[in-house]
C-alpha cells in the first residue's frame, strides 16, 4: 500500500473508532436509561443510529467490506428502533454491545481483509432478530392538529408524536420569528430552551414571514407541562405558544394517521433525525421525506472536523523535540550571560539575563501548551472498562456494577493506551476473583450486586486511579502457601512477613491464588504483567486488601512520559538520568551502616532493610577508587525499593526521553538517553530494570520519610 | 557550535548515466583500519565531524555510544569493530557517517577518514556473493575495481543493524 494510502487509512482509522466510541457512549446511556426507570431517551437512539451510518459511509469509502456490512446491518436494526418497529430489549441491546466489540476487533486488526469470526456470526445474530414491533396506540385523532402539518411529518416524526400521544403529554405549537441570517443559532437556541419541558418533534416553515430576511417556523412540541409554564419559557416577542387542544371525542373514523405507513425496504438509506445545523425542511408536495438522505450526517461531520484538529501524536513529539533544542539554546544562552558578567560587561550582562529570562519563560509556556494538548480523559479507557465489566460479569454469571468517579481526569494521550490492558486486567481480576457469587453475597449479608469503584484524580504531577471492589480480598495464607510452593520464599521467611509483605506476592511472576485456572482471568499470571507495564509507564502499583470487605489497588502515574524531571547524577565520567517520580528519598551514604547479607549489600538503618546497587561497580565505569562521599538514592517499582549508590547528585532538570537505537536494544537498565541543557547525553535509568535485575528486591514498609519527589 | 560542522552530503551531484548509457553508480569511499570500503553516496545523509560520544555501559563492543545531531540521538557504530570483530576499539576520532536505518533510526558509521566519492560502472561491481562466508560477510554487498585499487562496498541495511 502507498505511503498516502496508509495515511489515508490512519485517518479513517481514527475517525471510525471516534465513531464506535460515541455509539458505545450512547448505548452505555441508553442501558442507564432503561435501568434506570425504563424510559429511553430518544436522543441516544438518534446518535447511536447517526455514529453507525456516519461508519457505513465512511467505511464504504474505504472499501472496509466487513465494518460496511455490519454497519448497514446495523443502521437497519437501529433505524427500526428509533421508529418503534423493534423493542428495545435485553437481547438486542446486548447484540448492539456485541457488535461494539466487533467493531474494535476489526479497527485493532491489521488487515483490513482479513476474515473476522465475530463479523458473520453477528451478522447472522442480526439477520435473525426477530421483529417485535411495539405496539403503538396513540390517536392522533383526538388532538386538534393540521393535516398540512401531519403530512409533511417524517416517519421518524410520526413515531415519536405517537410516542408523546401514548405517554399523554400535552402538544404545543410554537411560532417563532428568526432572521434568516441567524436561522441556525437562533433555532438552536430555541431547543435548547424547549428541551427541558420536552421534545421538539418537528419544525417546519410557517405561514408568510413579515419581511424577506425573516423566516417563520412552526415547531411542535410534546411536554408534561402546562401552558403557562412553556409560555413562561419560550413565548416572547417573536414567538407565540399556542396549546394544540384535545377534542372531545373523535370526529372522524379512528384512523391513527392521515396516511398508511408503509414499511420502508431494508436497506434503504433512512433519513437520519436532523441536528442542531440542519435547515429547516421544505413540506414536498408528495409527504414524503424532504432532505436529501446524506445532508444531515455530511454537515454533522464537517462540524466535527471543524471544531478539532486530530494530531498524530508523533507530531507533538516532534515538536517536543523542538521544545529540547531551545532548552539547548537557552543554556547557551545562560552561559553567555555568565561570561559577560566575569567579563566585567554588567550592562550586556543584564541585558542578556532579562533576555533569557522572558526567553525561559515563552518556552515554558510552549512546553506546557503541547504538554496540555496531549492529555486526554481518562474517560476514553473507562469507557471500554464499562463494557468490559458488563460482558464479564455476563460470562461469569455475576451482577457486578462499576461506579466511576474522576473520568474527566486527563493523562497524556500515550500513556491512557498503555493504561487500558493493565485495567482490564484488574477489573477482571475483581470480578473473577473478588466479587462473591450473588448467594455467597447473600449468606454474608453483602447486597446481592457487586460494586467495583474506578476512582481517578489528579494529585500533583502524578494521576492516580484507584480501582477498588466491595469482594472477599486477597488471602494473604493462600499467597504464602503459593509463593513458597514456587519457592520464591522459604518456609520461616513466611512467618516473619507482614501482611502487607505477604500481599505483596501477588505481584510475583506465576503466583495464583486461584486453584482452578478460570477463562477470564486465566491463572494470575495478570498482575506481575500489569506491574511490569505500569512501571514502564513510570508508574507504580498498589495493593490493600481486607478479608470480607475487599480489594483496593492504587494506580500512580506521571501525568506525562513526553518530558519527565529527572535527578541527575555523577558515577565516575557517566552522567545518569532518574526520573523523580521513581525516586522515594535520597541519603548519604554511610558506609557503617552497610550489612553483607548473602554477598549483597544491604543498608539498614531504622529497622529496615534496603539492598545496594553500587552502579560504578554495576556499569563497570571506572577502576579510580571509590570518592569519599556517596549518595543512596533510593528508587522504587511498585513496591519493590533499590538503593543505587552513586558518586554526585547534580540537580534536577526536565528532560525528553529518547530511545535508544536498535543495536543498544540488547542493553539493559536503561530506559533511553537524553540531551541535558549543557549539551551533554545524559543516560536514563530505568529503576524497575535495575530492580528487576538485582533479583530478590526486598520490599519495605513504607513510613513517614522525607521524599525528594513532590 | 563548537564541534566540526559536517559536509552536508545532499550537495553533492546526483548519479546520473554516463555517455554509454551505461549505469554508474556514484560510491563515498572512506577508509577503516587501512583498507578502503565504499557506500552509496545517497544512502549518506550527513558527513559529522568529531563531537562527544558518550559511551554506553554494557553496550556491544561494536558500538561506540550515543551522540546528538541537533536533539536528535543517534548510535554511532564502531564501524571497524563490525567488519573486524576483535580489532581494537575505536578511538574518538575520525568522521561519522550519518545514515537512516529502514524504520527511520538515525545510525552514525565511525570511520577513520572519508576518501572521497568515485564513480564505478556495474562491471567495475562484482557481486561476492557466495565467495566470502562467516558474519562479516553479510556486511559486505560486493567489491569495486579500479586498476588495482579495490573498494569493498558494504551493505548498510546489515552494517547498522
Amino acid at each position: 500500500m502507498t505511503e498516502g494510502g496508509d495515511k489515508a487509512r490512519a485517518e479513517f482509522l481514527s475517525e471510525a473508532q471516534e465513531l464506535v466510541e460515541t455509539l458505545s457512549r450512547n448505548l452505555l446511556s441508553l442501558e442507564q436509561g432503561r435501568a434506570g426507570g425504563g424510559r429511553v431517551d430518544p436522543e441516544h437512539l438518534n446518535e447511536a443510529f447517526r455514529s453507525v451510518h456516519t461508519l457505513k459511509s465512511l467505511s464504504g469509502l474505504f472499501g472496509d467490506k466487513h465494518m460496511s456490512q455490519l454497519s448497514h446491518r446495523l443502521e437497519d436494526l437501529l433505524d427500526d428502533l428509533r421508529l418503534g418497529r423493534q423493542t428495545l430489549s435485553d437481547a438486542v441491546l446486548d447484540l448492539l454491545f456485541t457488535s461494539v466489540d466487533v467493531y474494535w476487533q476489526i479497527l485493532t486488526s491489521n488487515d483490513s481483509q482479513q476474515e473476522h469470526r465475530g463479523v458473520q456470526e453477528i451478522l447472522d445474530r442480526l439477520e435473525k432478530l426477530a421483529p417485535a414491533a411495539a405496539t403503538e396506540s396513540g390517536d392522533l385523532d383526538s388532538y386538534d392538529i393540521e393535516q398540512s402539518l401531519l403530512a409533511v411529518l417524517t416517519e421518524y416524526e410520526e413515531h415519536r408524536l405517537l410516542v408523546s400521544v401514548k405517554q399523554g403529554l400535552e402538544l404545543y405549537l410554537v411560532r417563532v420569528q428568526f432572521e434568516l441570517v441567524t436561522l441556525d443559532k437562533a433555532l438552536t437556541e430555541i431547543k435548547d430552551k424547549a428541551k427541558p419541558f420536552g421534545e421538539v418533534i418537528t419544525y417546519l416553515p410557517a405561514g408568510e414571514a413579515a419581511s424577506p430576511e425573516l423566516i417563520e417556523l412552526d415547531l411542535l412540541l410534546a411536554s408534561g407541562s402546562p401552558l403557562p409554564e412553556i409560555e413562561a419559557a419560550l413565548a416572547g416577542p417573536r414567538s407565540t405558544v399556542r396549546q394544540i387542544q384535545r377534542r372531545k371525542r373523535p370526529t372522524r373514523s379512528s384512523k391513527a394517521l392521515p396516511r398508511p405507513v408503509p414499511p420502508r425496504p431494508r436497506g434503504a438509506t433512512a433519513t437520519p433525525p436532523e441536528g442542531g445545523t440542519t435547515a429547516p425542511m421544505a413540506p414536498n408536495g408528495d409527504g414524503t421525506e424532504a432532505p436529501p438522505a446524506d445532508a444531515a450526517p455530511a454537515v454533522g461531520l464537517l462540524r466535527s472536523v471543524s471544531q478539532t484538529v486530530r494530531v498524530d501524536i508523533h507530531k507533538l513529539d516532534e515538536l517536543m523535540n523542538v521544545v529540547g533544542k531551545l532548552a539547548v539554546l537557552r543554556g547557551g544562552l545562560s552561559e553567555l550571560t555568565d561570561n559577560a558578567r566575569s567579563d566585567g560587561q554588567r550592562r550586556l550582562a543584564s541585558q542578556l539575563w532579562q533576555l533569557s529570562h522572558k526567553f525561559e519563560r515563552s518556552l515554558r509556556e510552549l512546553q506546557s501548551g503541547i504538554l496540555e494538548v496531549r492529555m486526554v480523559p481518562l474517560a476514553q479507557v473507562f469507557e471500554r472498562l464499562t463494557r468490559i465489566v458488563r460482558k464479564t460479569g455476563r460470562d461469569l454469571n455475576k451482577d457486578v456494577r462499576l461506579v466511576v468517579t474522576g473520568a474527566e481526569t486527563e493523562i497524556d494521550k500515550l500513556i491512557v493506551e498503555e493504561l487500558s490492558d493493565p485495567l482490564m486486567h484488574i477489573i477482571r481480576n475483581a470480578i473473577d476473583h473478588g466479587i462473591e457469587d450473588a448467594e455467597e453475597r447473600k449468606r454474608i449479608g453483602k447486597p446481592a450486586v457487586g460494586t467495583i469503584a474506578l476512582n481517578a484524580f489528579q494529585k500533583g504531577n502524578h494521576v492516580v486511579i484507584e480501582a477498588e471492589d466491595d469482594g472477599r480480598g486477597l488471602n494473604s495464607d493462600s499467597l504464602l502457601d503459593r509463593a513458597i510452593q514456587l519457592g520464591a520464599i522459604a518456609e520461616h521467611e513466611a512467618k516473619e512477613l507482614s501482611r502487607a509483605d505477604a500481599l505483596n506476592l501477588v505481584f510475583l511472576p506465576g503466583l495464583s491464588t486461584r486453584d482452578k485456572p478460570s477463562a477470564v482471568s486465566g491463572r494470575g499470571v495478570g498482575m506481575d504483567v500489569v506491574k511490569t507495564n505500569i512501571a514502564k509507564l513510570g508508574g507504580s502499583i498498589e495493593l490493600e486488601s481486607e478479608p470480607v470487605i475487599g480489594t483496593k489497588i492504587t494506580l500512580t502515574l506521571p501525568l506525562t512520559r513526553a518530558i519527565v524531571t529527572a535527578l541527575l547524577v555523577q558515577v565516575g565520567d557517566g552522567m545518569f538520568a532518574i526520573p523523580l517520580t521513581s525516586i522515594s528519598e535520597v541519603n548519604a551514604l554511610e558506609e557503617s551502616q552497610i550489612r553483607m547479607i548473602d554477598r549483597t549489600e544491604v543498608l539498614s538503618r531504622r529497622g529496615s532493610s534496603l539492598e545496594l546497587c553500587r552502579l560504578r561497580q554495576l556499569f563497570q565505569l571506572s577502576t579510580e577508587t571509590e570518592p569519599a562521599r556517596q549518595y543512596v538514592v533510593e528508587v522504587m517499582a511498585g513496591t519493590r525499593h533499590l538503593g543505587l549508590v552513586v558518586d554526585t547528585l547534580q540537580g534536577q532538570q526536565d528532560i525528553i526521553i529518547r530511545p535508544l537505537g536498535r543495536s543498544l536494544h540488547s542493553v539493559r537498565g536503561f530506559s533511553g538517553a537524553s540531551e541535558l541543557a549543557d549539551e551533554r547525553i545524559a543516560l536514563v535509568l530505568d529503576p524497575g530494570a535495575l530492580i528487576e535485575e538485582a533479583g530478590s528486591g526486598n520490599s519495605r514498609e513504607r513510613g513517614g520519610r522525607i521524599r525528594v519527589a513532590g | 557550535m563548537s564541534l566540526a560542522e559536517g559536509i552536508e552530503a545532499s550537495t553533492a551531484v546526483p548519479a546520473r548515466l554516463s555517455s554509454a548509457d551505461e549505469p554508474v553508480r556514484e560510491i563515498l569511499t572512506f577508509a577503516v583500519g587501512g583498507e578502503a570500503y565504499g557506500v552509496p553516496l545517497t544512502q549518506v545523509l550527513e558527513i559529522l565531524g568529531v563531537r562527544s560520544i558518550t559511551r554506553v555501559p554494557r553496550s556491544p563492543p561494536d558500538v561506540v555510544g550515543v551522540c546528538t545531531v541537533r536533539g536528535e540521538l543517534v548510535t554511532v557504530i564502531d564501524t571497524r569493530r563490525r567488519l573486524e570483530p576483535g580489532a581494537p576499539a575505536a578511538q574518538n576520532s575520525g568522521r561519522i557517517l550519518l545514515t537512516s536505518t529502514a524504520d527511520g533510526e538515525k545510525v552514525g558509521l565511525l570511520v577513520d577518514e572519508v576518501l572521497g566519492v568515485q564513480r564505478f560502472s556495474q562491471t567495475q561491481i562484482e557481486p561476492t556473493a557466495g565467495v566470502l562466508v562467516g558474519d562479516v560477510s553479510s556486511h559486505i554487498e560486493s567489491i569495486a575495481r579500479k586498476g588495482t585499487q579495490v573498494t569493498v562496498l558494504v551493505n548498510l541495511a546489515s552494517l547498522t543493524s
